[in-house]
C-alpha cells in the first residue's frame, strides 16, 4: 500500500459528518407504513422471527420496538436485556412462526460460520436443525417435535450484552445472573416469560415455540447460546457443560 | 454495525448529509422489506449498500446545490484522544484538508471510488455494488484515481 493510500485510510471516517441515529426512524417507519404486498409482509415476519433473539418495547420512553432484532442487529445492537413488567403484553397466540430454515446438522455445519456445539450423549443429536432465514450465523437445535418442543438450543455469533435487547419478564419470574466460564450468563425461570415480537404491522405477537420455558443464556467461544426448555438450572448447566 | 457504512456510502453518492441520511433511512426500510429477495448465503453488505446507493443516486442534486461534504473534516482540528500507535499513519489537519480538497477536485467517478474504498473502507466487492460497477472496473478505476490524486496533492514523505 502506498503512503497516499495509507493517508486516505487515516482520514477515513473523519471525512464524513457524524452518522445520524437512523434506527429509530427506520423502525418507526416499518411499524407505521404499510408493507406493500402480502407476500413481502409474510416474508419479513418470517425473517425477523427467525433472527429474533428478542423482543418488544416497554414504554414510550423507550419507544423503539426492539423486536426487530435483525434491524437492531443492522444497527449494531444485539444481545439480551431483561425487563421486568407488571403485566405481560397481550400477545397473538395464533401465530406459529418458524425458527428458521430446516436443514440437516451436516448442512448447518457447512452454512454457519462457526463450529456448532451439540450437547453430549445424554441429550445427543437434535431432532431438527434450523438455520436463520436471513443470516447464516444463527442455528437452532430442536429436541422434540416442532409443535411440542422439549428443548431448544440456539447458537448465534455474538455476545451477551446485558444492556440491550429485551425479554419481557413478569415480576414473579426469577432471574439469576450467573457466570459460566468466567463470562456473564442469565438464568430465567419461574412464571411464564415470553419472547414476543412486533409484526411488521405493529401487532405484538408471541413466539409459541419459546413460551413458558426456563432459559439459560450464556456465551462460549464467541457464541451467544440460549437453551430453552423444561429443565432445571442444574440440568441446563449440565447440558451447557456437555456441549462439544 | 451497518449504519455508519450505509450513511457514509450515501454521503459519497449524494454528496450531501441531509440527502444521505434520507437515503440511508429509505435504504434500510427497503432492504428490510426486500429481505425475501435476498439470496441466502450471499454477502449481506454489498446487497444493502446497493439499495442504499440507489436511494442516494435518486437524491443526488445538481453539483451547484451540493454542500461541501468534506467541510467538517477539512476544517476540524486534529482530534485529541489516544495517541496513535507508532506504525499508524498520522495525517495533520492541514494535510487532511489538502487531501479532501484534492479529492473534491477529481472527476466524480474517481472521487466516488476512492471515497468508497479508502474513506468508507469498503471492499472492492462492496464498492462495486454501491457504485454499480464490475469489480474489475473498481480495481482499475481505483488505480487510475489514485494516480490522479497523487498528481494533484503529491505524496508526502513518511514523517
Amino acid at each position: 500500500m502506498t503512503m497516499l493510500e495509507r493517508e486516505l485510510l487515516a482520514v477515513g471516517a473523519d471525512a464524513f459528518p457524524e452518522t445520524p441515529e437512523l434506527s429509530r426512524a427506520v423502525i418507526l417507519r416499518l411499524e407505521r407504513e404499510p408493507t406493500p404486498t402480502r407476500r413481502a409482509r409474510r416474508r419479513s415476519m418470517l425473517v425477523f422471527v427467525a433472527a429474533a433473539l428478542v423482543v418488544a418495547v416497554l414504554s414510550a420512553a423507550f419507544a423503539v420496538p426492539q423486536a426487530r432484532s435483525r434491524i437492531l442487529h443492522w444497527f449494531g445492537i444485539g444481545g439480551v436485556r431483561v425487563v421486568f413488567v407488571d403485566t405481560l403484553p397481550v400477545v397473538d397466540r395464533d401465530r406459529t412462526p418458524p425458527i428458521g430454515v430446516p436443514v440437516s446438522l451436516t448442512e448447518a455445519r457447512q452454512r454457519v460460520g462457526f463450529d456448532i456445539l451439540v450437547p453430549g450423549d445424554d441429550v445427543g443429536p437434535p431432532d431438527a436443525v434450523y438455520v436463520g432465514h436471513f443470516t447464516v450465523d444463527e442455528v437452532t437445535l430442536l429436541y422434540g417435535a416442532p409443535r411440542q418442543v422439549r428443548l431448544l438450543l440456539t447458537e448465534v455469533g455474538g455476545k451477551l450484552n446485558l444492556l440491550f435487547a429485551e425479554k419481557f419478564v413478569q415480576g414473579n419470574t426469577h432471574v439469576r445472573r450467573l457466570s459460566i466460564g468466567g463470562r456473564p450468563a442469565l438464568w430465567i425461570e419461574g412464571a411464564p416469560h415470553e419472547f414476543v415480537f412486533l409484526t411488521p404491522t405493529g401487532r405484538i405477537a408471541s413466539a409459541p415455540l419459546r413460551l413458558d420455558k426456563n432459559t439459560l443464556l450464556w456465551q462460549r467461544r464467541g457464541l451467544l447460546l440460549r437453551l430453552e426448555g423444561d429443565v432445571t438450572l442444574a440440568e441446563a448447566l449440565r447440558i451447557a457443560r456437555s456441549l462439544r | 454495525m451497518h449504519q455508519d457504512i450505509a450513511f457514509r456510502t450515501a454521503c459519497v453518492i449524494a454528496r450531501n448529509a441531509a440527502d444521505a441520511e434520507e437515503a440511508a433511512q429509505d435504504g434500510f426500510v427497503k432492504a428490510y422489506r426486500a429481505l425475501g429477495r435476498f439470496r441466502e448465503g450471499a454477502p449481506f453488505r454489498p446487497w444493502l449498500l446497493r439499495i442504499v446507493a440507489n436511494e442516494a443516486r435518486n437524491r443526488r442534486r445538481s453539483e451547484a446545490r451540493q454542500a461541501r461534504l468534506w467541510a467538517r473534516a477539512a476544517e476540524a482540528e486534529v482530534s485529541g484522544g489516544a495517541a496513535p500507535s507508532p506504525e499508524a499513519t498520522v495525517v495533520s489537519a492541514e494535510r487532511r484538508a489538502e487531501l479532501l480538497a484534492s479529492l473534491d477536485g477529481l472527476r466524480g467517478d474517481d472521487r466516488a471510488v476512492l471515497a468508497c474504498r479508502y474513506l468508507v473502507g469498503l471492499s472492492e466487492q462492496e464498492t462495486a455494488a454501491a457504485l454499480g460497477l464490475r469489480r474489475g472496473t473498481v480495481k482499475s478505476r481505483t488505480a487510475r484515481a489514485l494516480s490522479r490524486l497523487r498528481d494533484a496533492v503529491g505524496e508526502e514523505a513518511i514523517a
